[in-house]
């Protein structure tokens, strides 16, 4: 154990430069040809394969064109060296771009579509390789291939196979561009991603636009394959179209599952499996379809995660035992005063005569409400009245069929969801939506994906701005958690908690987009008290900071204490607006909300009820 | 007229296989990447029992509706139903789809074996074109299957069934639907009806290890243009595709056919996302 | 954090250029007069359908004609060490066998192959590099040029010898207005171009080429065009499933008109077995004649060619046609030319005896009849001697019209 622990003392990333070193230095330990060729040929394959790493890992997309955006770096870097230009650093810059581009046009029409169609028409992509070669067959050399490729120039010097020198130009763009996926990954872009392939809705409504995620994330999939393409097409001279078929394709697939999708190095884990594996039997060609589809089913079922899976199970299974685990004191007294809150510039929330039918069912019709800064504004109704909807419409996954929504000055409906949140709308969920393999700060600081910007390449750069960036994350995080007083469980992964911890989390991730407007969706449900007493604490601070709240609720005292002003729901119309004290009396709220018909309570009130109700539950 | 009734008669290909793909997608909401590849190991089946071993015609649809039926079957238990996401499941069904043409590779080698029709192998003259009787089957079976499986969906109990679980799994188990059962039964079935086919796709198209996936993706872009889940959509797409790929071929030569096919589908998908007769469904959140 | 990371690796990948380039290349061990004279051959055993057989019958050739040369006191006294290496058909694997042939200090002496010329397109630049002497039997565009690959030798005819062969046989049975229709493989693109050609050299007249996609399952579309231009008879060219497509299609057209199919087509299964496996003995093949060699056909008179098939048979049975064997020739035309130089060691002037007909004219070979290498081009060129034009048979033995079979 002792060595265990004195391995993790090292910082993780270690690990894998020392093996980077190892395989850099492979050719002078006089390790023999075959072995250099199939190292070459695993870290070309592992480009392709980080590709859809990133698209089917971290955005979720199964977008399989990947064989596509190889073959046109490969013919790319090709048809440039036969036209003049050896330099191998320009090829791959060139092959980059183009397989960029076609990643970014075929993505286009196939992100419109479901996951089902996106795969489909991008193995029918595949598919199209021979034919378009074949119809620009005057350049490309047709099915014939590619041929008169010279061989690559590093800086006007030929890179001569003898001495390996081709060798460690693989090699380092292999390292160089792991290290920046791992760099966006772990970011708060890699977070990002894996929200949006969690669930679509939630990464909308914390401001990332849906569709220009997934492109980028398609898109920069296409990267690495156009590179690999490159390499490859220097590393024989020679460029044939049946090296980009189904094959190929299934390949890929095959190892992003085996070494597992949504981890920076399975890439790396599948392709050397792969490559060293089965594509050593000659004999295996009749049954490398048979495998691979084997790989591809056991993959699915069991391994989902794959191998890196197991690994990090492993990892964490001997971090338990040898007493690294997270410190485990749950102490929430212990978590001193609360933080003071910044001011939260509010807008004032309008939304005038909405109406929404789906199919023949009138969810919301004519209802009007109005919600100040300042001050709680409570959204209740019985069952089916229309409240959610109501939220929804607010957040914009709906549009009106008629009707206005005004934030501030800004008309809102009809606006897509992560447009209506970067005006300032943040809000929580009936379910907790939260993406899974992440930590607690971690998810918090999520909400500000959108309101505190910094572009992919500082990131992966690691330049001042991202960690000007990041530190304000953490430390925005760090105190939203202290608000809602669960700062001791920082570093736990978010989906274990339960359920009462994983709504203050919403809330803390809502509250750290210093929102305009915040939609609370019967955030008290399956707290305790302890719990709910934190919560109206903070509601009550963020009140009194100015922020606007909006509180969708079941728990009636919880609404008394807390609202403002009280807006009743049924049936999609407003029966009733106005403060606790007129709701309390009002005898068609009692009637609807209770069934309880005014002749026979006289004077007692909802509260009364409820309290009547709640005794003779307990006896 | 001639290419007519060709490009009819592989759309009609194309629509079988997409009827197969959207039997499975209404019970299961699940995309078989395999759907294609049953139909092929049917043609093969047929070719074993019709030229290998000589049995008579009934003997053989038996065999291949039974060994299909439970291929499909098998590929649910194992490579569907412990599989809980739909990308998952992706990923699994298009294993099953290289697995079993791996598979048939190995046992019937990789050259084309050819299927003969049951009916007569000769080619008639029908309203000024060429054509084999096994391309009208396929044509009049494409239409007939359409239409009776529509009405099976509306008319039955079962097929009342299987709509209400395509709208709402839960809401459908909670009415007492046996969910897991229905869907067992639908791969089955498309299995069987894959199995039954392939006497009469064989014919047309050679028993071949590459057809699956051929099919495969013709099949999806029938699919595709006429919307998940419709079977008049599954027809007209079919067709389109068919004509698409035998007319672009006649006009712009071979290397367009497939570009062509490309091109059309994504025209369509641009301008309507869900296909002709597909339904955008309203509640997201 | 990542600033040192970064510099760090840096750092290493120089020093680590630096190391490499100490290492040094291996150096292939001088092959003695007395060590085996080393030949590679490189076929698709582990291919997708009839290249496999194809392959197989082609390195079956070159352990026959191994044999046979060791059998008669190998070359200038060295026995011949044969290595068959896979390459499933696939370039990059080709290559890859080939370079670590090279690296392993056993350079070859002499480079066979199986096809198709994807492989060679591949490999040659490789020996080229390496100054290995090798035989092609699948030619590319640059295959027998002797300023590009000087070591190299084309032992089948490339699409343009075969084409003017083939309209040569056109021309002789009096045809006019033909048409041709070949698959979008590498070589059916340019024999449909070279037919064309060969076509209008010989004076007739020709209602174009339609291309077919080789993946595709009706050709219906491209014959149809080419009837619509009056096509008298039609020259095809098909490997192994199209065959049956494009016959089915023929015969859907009603379209009986002369068919002459290319050497493809002869190297295909389905034409030499019986329905419903082939299509042997349906109505389409009725008016197909294919092109094939003379030693494809059989002939009791052939000693030379009897003689191969024996030896073939005695290491093995034969899986596809003769067209394949043309690997059995290399090792007799090698031993010529080392007659004539002296040693069998220095590649280059084994290559600069390959070019003098006095040499090739000595050679034992029995796949063609004789060899025509020049200075000036390093194509096959056997004659039209070496050629038949046969109707489907059986096969025996790699053999058409085998009344044995």
């Amino acid at each position: 154990m002792q060595i265990w622990r004195s391995l993790r003392a090292v910082p993780s990333w270690i690990y894998p430069l020392a093996l980077a070193v190892l395989v850099l230095f492979l050719p002078a330990l006089g390790i023999d040809f075959a072995l250099i060729r199939q190292v070459q040929l695993a870290c070309i394959l592992a480009l392709v394969v980080s590709g859809l790493s990133l698209s089917l890992g971290y955005a979720g997309e199964l977008a399989l064109g990947q064989a596509a955006m190889y073959a046109a770096g490969a013919y790319t870097a090709g048809l440039m060296s036969i036209a003049g230009y050896t330099d191998i650093v320009l090829q791959l810059v060139a092959a980059g771009l183009v397989a960029l581009a076609v990643g970014v046009v075929t993505g286009i029409p196939g992100l419109r579509l479901g996951s089902w169609s996106l795969a489909m028409t991008s193995f029918f992509l595949v598919l199209l390789v021979p034919d378009i070669i074949a119809v620009f067959g005057e350049t490309t050399g047709g099915r014939g291939g590619l041929i008169g490729i010279e061989p690559a120039t590093l800086f006007g010097h030929v890179l001569d196979p003898e001495n390996n020198e081709f060798y460690l130009v693989i090699v380092v763009v292999t390292i160089a561009w792991f290290a920046v996926m791992r760099n966006l990954v772990v970011s708060r872009h890699g977070i990002a991603f894996r929200t949006l392939k969690q669930s679509p809705v939630l990464a909308s409504s914390v401001g990332v636009s849906v569709f220009r995620m997934k492109l980028l994330g398609y898109a920069i999939g296409a990267l690495p394959a156009g590179l690999a393409g490159a390499l490859f097409a220097n590393i024989d001279m020679f460029v044939t179209p049946e090296a980009f078929g189904f094959t190929f394709a299934t390949a890929v697939l095959a190892a992003c599952i085996l070494g597992g999708a949504a981890s920076v190095y399975g890439a790396l884990i599948g392709a050397a499996i792969i490559q060293f594996g089965p594509n050593q039997a000659s004999d295996f060609q009749e049954y490398a379809l048979v495998f691979y589809g084997g790989f591809l089913i056991v993959g699915g079922v069991l391994l989902s995660g794959g191998l890196a899976k197991f690994g990090k199970a492993a990892m964490a299974r001997l971090d338990r035992a040898a007493g690294l685990a997270g410190t485990r004191t749950p102490d929430p007294a212990a978590d001193g005063p609360r933080p003071a809150m910044d001011l939260m510039e509010g807008r004032i929330l309008v939304v005038d005569g909405i109406s929404k039918a789906f199919g023949g069912n009138q969810a919301l019709n004519n209802a009007s409400l109005s919600a100040e800064p300042g001050q709680v504004t409570a959204l209740i109704g019985p069952n089916g009245s229309g409240k959610t909807t109501m939220l929804n419409m607010i957040c914009g996954f709906y549009k009106p069929d008629s009707g206005r929504i005004l934030i501030g000055d800004n008309e809102v409906q009809g606006l897509s969801p992560d447009r209506v949140a970067r005006v300032g709308v943040a809000r929580t969920f009936q379910t907790p939506n939260i993406p899974e393999h992440i930590t607690v700060l971690e998810a918090v600081a999520s909400g500000r994906y959108s309101t505190d910007r910094v572009s992919m390449v500082a990131t992966v750069l690691r330049l001042p701005s991202y960690r000007r960036v990041r530190a304000a994350d953490l430390a925005e995080a760090q105190r939203a958690l202290e608000m809602v007083g669960m700062s001791h469980l920082r570093d736990e992964t978010a989906t274990a908690l339960p359920l009462g911890m994983r709504r203050l989390l919403e809330v803390a991730r809502s509250v750290v987009a210093e929102p305009r407007v915040l939609l609370l969706d019967e955030v008290a449900s399956g707290l305790d008290e302890n719990e709910v007493e934190r919560l109206a604490d903070l509601i009550r601070d963020l009140r009194d900071a100015g922020a606007t709240v909006v509180l969708v609720e079941h728990n009636f005292r919880l609404v008394l204490e807390l609202a403002n002003r009280i807006v009743v729901l049924a049936q999609g119309a407003v029966i009733a607006d106005g403060s606790p004290a007129e709701i309390e009396q009002n005898p068609r709220v009692l009637s609807e909300y209770l069934g309880v018909s005014v002749e026979e309570t006289g004077a007692r009130t909802i509260a009364d009820e409820e309290a009547a109700l709640s005794t003779e539950v307990k006896s | 007229m001639t290419i007519l009734w060709s490009g009819l008669a592989l759309g009609a290909v194309y629509t079988l296989v997409a009827i197969g793909y959207n039997i499975v997608f209404v019970s299961s909401n699940t995309f078989n990447f395999a759907q294609a590849q049953l139909m092929m190991v049917g043609t093969f089946v047929a070719y074993t029992g019709l030229v290998t071993l000589k049995l008579p015609v009934l003997v053989v649809a038996v065999m291949a509706t039974v060994t299909v039926m439970i291929l499909a079957g098998l590929e649910e238990v194992i490579a569907v139903r412990p599989v809980k996401d739909h990308q998952n499941q992706l990923v699994t069904t298009l294993g099953v789809a290289t697995l079993i043409s791996g598979a048939t590779q190995l046992i019937w080698g990789s050259e084309p074996l050819t299927v003969p029709f049951f009916g007569s192998n000769e080619p008639i003259t029908l309203l000024g074109g060429r054509t084999y009787p096994v391309e009208i089957a396929l044509l009049v079976l494409a239409i007939v299957l359409v239409v009776l499986l529509g009405q099976f969906s509306k008319r039955t109990v079962t097929g009342l069934a299987l709509l209400g679980i395509s709208e709402d799994r839960e809401a459908a188990m909670l009415r007492g639907v046996n969910v897991r059962a229905l869907a067992l039964a639908a791969f089955a079935a498309s299995g069987a009806l894959a199995g039954f086919l392939g006497l009469f796709v064989g014919p047309k198209t050679f028993a071949v290890a590459t057809l699956g996936s051929a099919l495969a993706i013709k099949g999806f872009v029938a699919l595709a243009i006429g919307g998940f889940g419709s079977l008049p959509g599954a027809l007209v797409g079919g067709l389109t595709v068919g004509l698409v790929e035998s007319y672009a071929a006649l006009e712009l030569g071979s290397e367009y056919s497939n570009i062509a096919v490309f091109v059309v589908l994504i025209v369509i998908l641009m301008v309507r996302p869900a296909g002709l007769f597909g339904r955008v469904r309203e509640r997201v959140v | 954090m990542k600033n040192r990371h970064s510099a760090l690796v840096a750092a290493l990948a120089v020093s680590a250029v630096a190391l490499a380039g100490c290492s040094g290349s291996s150096s292939g061990a001088d092959t003695g007069s007395d060590g085996p004279y080393r030949v590679l051959v490189t076929g698709a055993i582990s291919g997708q359908g009839a290249l496999a057989a194809n392959s197989q019958t082609s390195i079956l050739s070159a352990k026959a004609g191994v044999e046979a040369v060791n059998q008669a006191g190998g070359i200038g006294g060295r026995q011949v060490e044969l290595t068959v290496a896979d390459d499933g058909g696939d370039a990059t694997r080709a290559v890859s066998n080939l370079r670590e042939a090279v690296a392993s200090g056993k350079k070859p002496d002499l480079y066979l192959n199986s096809g198709p010329s994807t492989v060679s397109a591949a490999t040659l630049p490789i020996l080229k590099q390496n100054k290995i002497l090798s035989f092609n039997i699948g030619p590319t565009a640059e295959s027998s040029d002797p300023n590009e690959f000087p070591l190299n030798f084309d032992l089948a005819s490339g699409p343009d010898e075969n084409a003017a062969t083939m309209a040569r046989y056109i021309k002789g049975k009096g045809y006019q207005s033909v048409g041709t229709i070949h698959g979008s493989s590498a070589y059916g693109e340019v024999f449909g171009e070279a037919m064309e050609d060969a076509l209008g050299a010989e004076g007739v007249s020709s209602t174009g080429s339609e291309e077919y996609d080789v993946a595709a399952l009706d050709m219906t579309a491209q014959l149809q065009a080419l009837k619509n231009k009056g096509t008298q008879a039609l020259v095809i060219d098909a490997y192994g499933a199209p065959l049956g497509y494009l016959l089915n299609s023929l015969q859907r057209l009603e379209w009986n008109i002369p068919l002459i199919g290319n050497t493809s087509v002869s190297g295909t299964s389905l034409v030499s077995k019986p329905a419903p496996e082939g299509v042997l003995g349906t109505p389409p093949t009725a008016n197909l004649v294919m092109h094939v060699l003379s030693s494809t056909v059989y002939n009791p008179d052939d000693a030379a060619v009897n003689t191969m098939v024996e030896n073939m048979k005695a290491l093995g049975d034969i899986p596809s046609t003769l067209i394949l064997a043309d690997n059995y020739d290399a090792l007799p035309l090698v031993v010529a030319a080392a007659n004539k130089v002296g040693s069998s060691t220095d590649p280059e002037a084994l290559a600069d005896a390959l070019e003098n007909q006095e040499v090739l004219d000595t050679a034992k070979t029995a796949f063609a009849p004789a060899y025509h290498y020049t200075a000036e081009s390093h194509a096959s060129k056997p004659g039209d001697a070496a050629y038949e034009f046969v109707p489907p048979s059986k096969l025996l033995n790699g053999q058409y019209g085998n009344p044995a079979a």
